[in-house]
């Protein structure tokens, strides 16, 4: 809301208040004062009606008295009431007619006797009737009374009535009649509303009242209210006669308000006149009485309503004055909001307005001022950042015109790709591929339906936490991971080991087969690797079942050539007789072959379990010399039927070592008895053990026929045999060297040779100072032989 | 105490199946100066050992009936025979056999093909001192 109204409200409300509560204390105040006037008007005014009154029934009183006292009436009435004649009737008619024509205010006077019968009447018409009107007149025929009574045609009369005497003694009662406009005239209406009139002691109209029509006397009863406070002064005169009527009222009381007999509220006041038993009553309407305070408060009204109209056309012009101003500064401050600072608002009063106006120009120009510079700056450095963004905008065309190139590329890269994802996902084997940091970026379904894992699970991870292989038959279970390694060390495809197996997610271990192969990036820098792996169960299974076949097999044969061999053995000691020398040199022979085949069994069977990795070691504490001895010393016969000789030389502190015994003599036993086999008649071995580095090295040297270089590279290959040695007809399964070769792996150490064909050879096994160890897994252990 | 009634004769029993094998060992465990009884199946050899505990039992893995390995329990589960010397004697020859029947309480084991009946004589002998 705008200021000016805001002023003009509280002024204009204020203003209105004021006028309100002085209008009502106005009116209030002049009203009661008013009533309190008019009431004193009205005790006036009952006082001089009463009065008025009094003297008026005095007067008649006197009046009826001169008519009564006349002695000719007196005795004519009394000589009437002895002699009844027309002449004494016709003479008394005639005093009372001069009475009544000279008092001329007496409609008819009239002589009654104690009976109520006319006797004598100004109205000749009513004589000797008897009318019981009359017997008021005869209730209280000693004294003057004053009634009004209705005639035969019910209009009400005035009547005075009293006593006629004659010599002491009542002889008649005379009453006179007049007409009620007379009390009218005494009691009367004044003013607007006001009116007095006349109550009997029942509470009757006694006179016309003002405002009902003809015939409400005796016949409508008056205001209650004051009539009964007029009843209360009746009483009170009744218990002191000698109380003045007048004083009776208490006068200075205001009685109040009540409702009339029109229902209007009035004031009144009231006399009880004892003379005739009848209450006056003055009234007037309160509508009347306070009529004046109302003009009054209609003036104030006015006034006020003019003060109100010229306030507001003044405040108007003044708050005009004060807002003008300031709307002025507001549209001003409006339009430079706007973007124009060169508004001035120029406001030129002297007043604080003025003043704010004028200090809000210079601010407008000083903002003016700054904005100005402000721009100059923004000027500079727009141009400054469009010649950078143009720089920009060629070097993204040109990042763009590269990114295209580049895009084209990636969408070759990932044809290129696609293709080898289709391949790889095809492969009949598990194929994955990890980067540098061993974490899978690629792996074929097979590889995953293999260890359980979805490509979601597997891709980002560590491959050994998705693809864990192991040893078959590690105790302890360790991630085998060194093809894999070597494959990124060496750059070289690396076979998986036999008996590898897949640990799968859970726990169920899969044989595999598998093998590593580098990925080399462009720079020829390695990048990760590729394994491509099978699962091998099957030929696992295969494995397992040849195996037991041969263990059974190698059983169901060396009964018969164990039990042939101890046989012989008894025959060849003599055990039953001694044999003739013939005899007993072919059954000799038969001693060896059985000897042989025996070894022959053995010999398969180790390499069965060599196949299948279940090469358990016993390891004990050994003297590999004492292995050595032991070995030339049961060699010595068989040289010596070549005349070979052996040397043992051991040069250093050789010591002991933790190995499988039987093993290591089944090696030494090998190598030495190849060394003699391919051995020439007369020629030697020489076997020399040293000690270097924590390895035991052991030379068998000897003179024979040499390898041919074509068979180097097959020599401890299974079942081979070099050509020469099967062209000399030497025996031997070929299965010597295949056992030496994988006993030495196993133990950590190697078999290597140096040989010339005719030249002899030389045989060097290595052993570490801590030969591996082999243990026979669980699941090994108790494996059935069903026979 | 059985053993009371031969005096110094040394009591063998064994189990072998292998008829030619069980000659070997009657004739040559005899003449070495032993008393020997050979039964063909383990269970022979349990009753064998309950009526009389021998000073050795021979005892071959691969027979009819009951195999070496039933008996070799059997016997160890019973306490009179628990501490009784027991030689496995057999043409099974693998580590797991081996260590299978060591485990099951067997003193020695020999794969008899691989030794020489003198041989085999002098570990028994070693036993029997």
């Amino acid at each position: 809301m705008k200021i000016k109204y805001k002023i003009f409200l509280i002024f204009g409300s204020l203003f209105v208040v004021f006028f309100l509560l002085s209008g009502h204390f106005l009116y209030t105040n002049s009203s009661k004062q008013l009533t309190k006037v008019n009431y004193e008007a009205l005790n006036t005014r009952v006082n001089y009606r009463y009065k008025h009154l009094d003297s008026f029934i005095s007067l008649n009183f006197d009046k009826l008295a001169l008519v009564s006292s006349r002695t000719q009436l007196r005795n004519l009435l009394n000589n009437y009431n002895s002699d009844p004649s027309d002449e004494n009737r016709d003479k008394m008619r005639s005093i009372l007619n001069d009475a009544k024509s000279s008092l001329n205010d007496f409609a008819a006077i009239t002589i009654i006797d104690d009976s109520g019968r006319v006797v004598v009447s100004t109205n000749k018409g009513s004589e000797g009737n008897i009318s019981g009107n009359y017997n008021k007149f005869l209730q209280n025929k000693t004294e003057k009374t004053i009634d009004i009574i209705k005639d035969n045609y019910q209009t009400p009369y005035l009547y005075f009535s009293g006593p006629v005497d004659f010599e002491g003694n009542q002889i008649g009662t005379i009453f006179v009649k007049m007409p009620l406009e007379k009390l009218f005239e005494i009691t009367g209406s004044f003013g607007q509303t006001g009116e007095a009139y006349l109550a009997d002691s029942e509470g009757y109209f006694l006179t016309q009242p003002r405002f009902l029509e003809n015939g409400a006397v005796m016949e409508r009863k008056a205001d209650s209210q004051i009539f009964r406070q007029c009843l209360d002064d009746k009483e009170k005169f009744s218990s002191d006669e000698n109380y003045d009527p007048v004083t009776l009222t208490d006068h200075n009381h205001f009685a109040g308000v009540y409702e009339d007999y029109r229902g209007e509220d009035v004031i009144a006041q009231h006399l009880y006149i004892p003379k005739s038993d009848w209450c006056l009553i003055v009234k007037m309407d309160e509508l009347e009485a306070v009529s004046s305070a109302r003009q009054l408060l209609f003036s104030f009204g006015l006034t006020a309503a003019a003060s109100i109209v010229i306030y507001i056309f003044l405040s108007a012009f003044v708050v005009s004055g004060i807002s003008k101003p300031i709307e002025k500064l507001n549209e001003g401050v409006q339009i430079i909001e706007k973007g124009n600072l060169d508004h001035k608002v120029a406001i030129n009063s002297r007043d604080e307005i003025g003043i704010l106006s004028r200090s809000f120009d210079k601010m407008v120009e000083a903002v003016k001022r700054s904005r100005a510079e402000i721009e100059t700056k923004v000027n500079e450095q727009t141009k400054e950042i469009q010649e950078n963004a143009k720089t920009l905008e060629d070097q993204r065309k040109a990042i763009l015109n590269v990114l295209e190139d580049v895009e084209s590329e990636k969408e070759i890269v990932q044809n290129e790709r696609d293709k080898v994802n289709a391949i790889i996902h095809s492969i009949g084997d598990g194929v994955f591929v990890v980067n540098s940091d061993m974490h899978i970026i690629l792996i074929n379904k097979i590889a995953l339906a293999m260890c359980g894992y979805s490509e979601k699970e597997a891709l980002g991870k560590d491959y050994k936490k998705i693809l864990r292989f192991e040893k078959e038959n590690d105790p302890d279970n360790k991630v085998y991971d060194l093809f894999v390694r070597r494959a990124i060390s060496t750059g070289k495809i690396q076979e998986m080991s036999n008996h590898t197996v897949l640990v799968n997610r859970n726990g169920g271990k899969i044989p595999v087969s598998d093998s590593a192969a580098p990925l080399l990036g462009k720079n020829g820098k390695i990048t990760g690797c590729v394994v491509v792996f099978r699962d091998v169960s099957k030929e696992r299974e295969i494995d397992k079942m040849k195996t037991e076949f041969l263990s059974v097999a190698s059983h169901q044969l060396r009964t018969p050539l164990g039990s042939m061999r101890w046989n012989l053995e008894m025959l060849l000691n003599g055990d039953v007789g001694e044999l003739p020398q013939e005899i007993k040199e072919i059954v000799g022979d038969v001693y060896e072959s059985d000897k042989r085949m025996i070894t022959l069994v053995d010999d398969l069977l180790s390499i069965s379990r060599i196949d299948q990795g279940r090469v358990a070691d016993d390891p004990v504490r050994t003297n590999v010399i004492d292995v050595i001895s032991l070995a030339v010393k049961e060699m010595e016969p068989i040289a010596k039927n070549k005349n070979i000789s052996i040397f043992v030389d051991a040069s250093g502190n050789i010591p002991e070592i933790e190995i499988d015994k039987k093993r290591l003599r089944e090696v030494i036993q090998n190598l030495l008895s190849n060394a003699v086999k391919y051995n020439r008649e007369n020629g030697k071995v020489d076997v020399r053990v040293s000690f270097n580095e924590a390895k035991i090295k052991i030379d068998i040297e000897d003179t024979g026929m040499g390898i041919p270089d074509a068979d180097k590279n097959k020599l401890f290959d299974k079942f081979f045999r070099a050509e020469n040695a099967v062209r000399g007809e030497t025996e031997g399964s070929g299965l010597g060297l295949f056992l030496v070769k994988s006993y030495a792996e196993s133990w950590g150490g190697s078999i290597g040779f140096e040989s010339k064909e005719g030249g002899g050879s030389t045989f060097s096994l290595i052993i570490p100072e801590k030969p591996k160890k082999h243990f026979l897994s669980a699941n090994l252990k108790n494996s059935p032989h069903k026979l | 105490m059985m053993n009371k009634d031969n005096m110094d004769k040394k009591y063998i029993l064994v189990a072998e199946d292998d008829k030619f094998y069980a000659g070997v060992y009657r004739r040559k465990l005899t003449a070495e100066g032993y008393e020997v009884e050979v039964v063909e199946n383990g269970q022979k050899a349990i009753e064998s050992v309950k009526k009389r505990k021998p000073d050795l039992l021979l005892l071959d893995l691969i027979m009819p009936v009951m195999d070496g390995f039933s008996t070799l329990g059997e016997l160890r589960k019973d306490d009179d025979s628990k501490d009784m010397q027991i030689v496995v004697m057999s043409n099974l020859g693998q580590d797991e056999d081996i260590k299978k029947a060591k485990d099951l309480g067997a003193n020695d084991y020999f794969v008899k093909s691989n030794y020489s009946l003198q041989e085999i004589i002098e570990k028994i002998k070693n036993y029997l001192q």
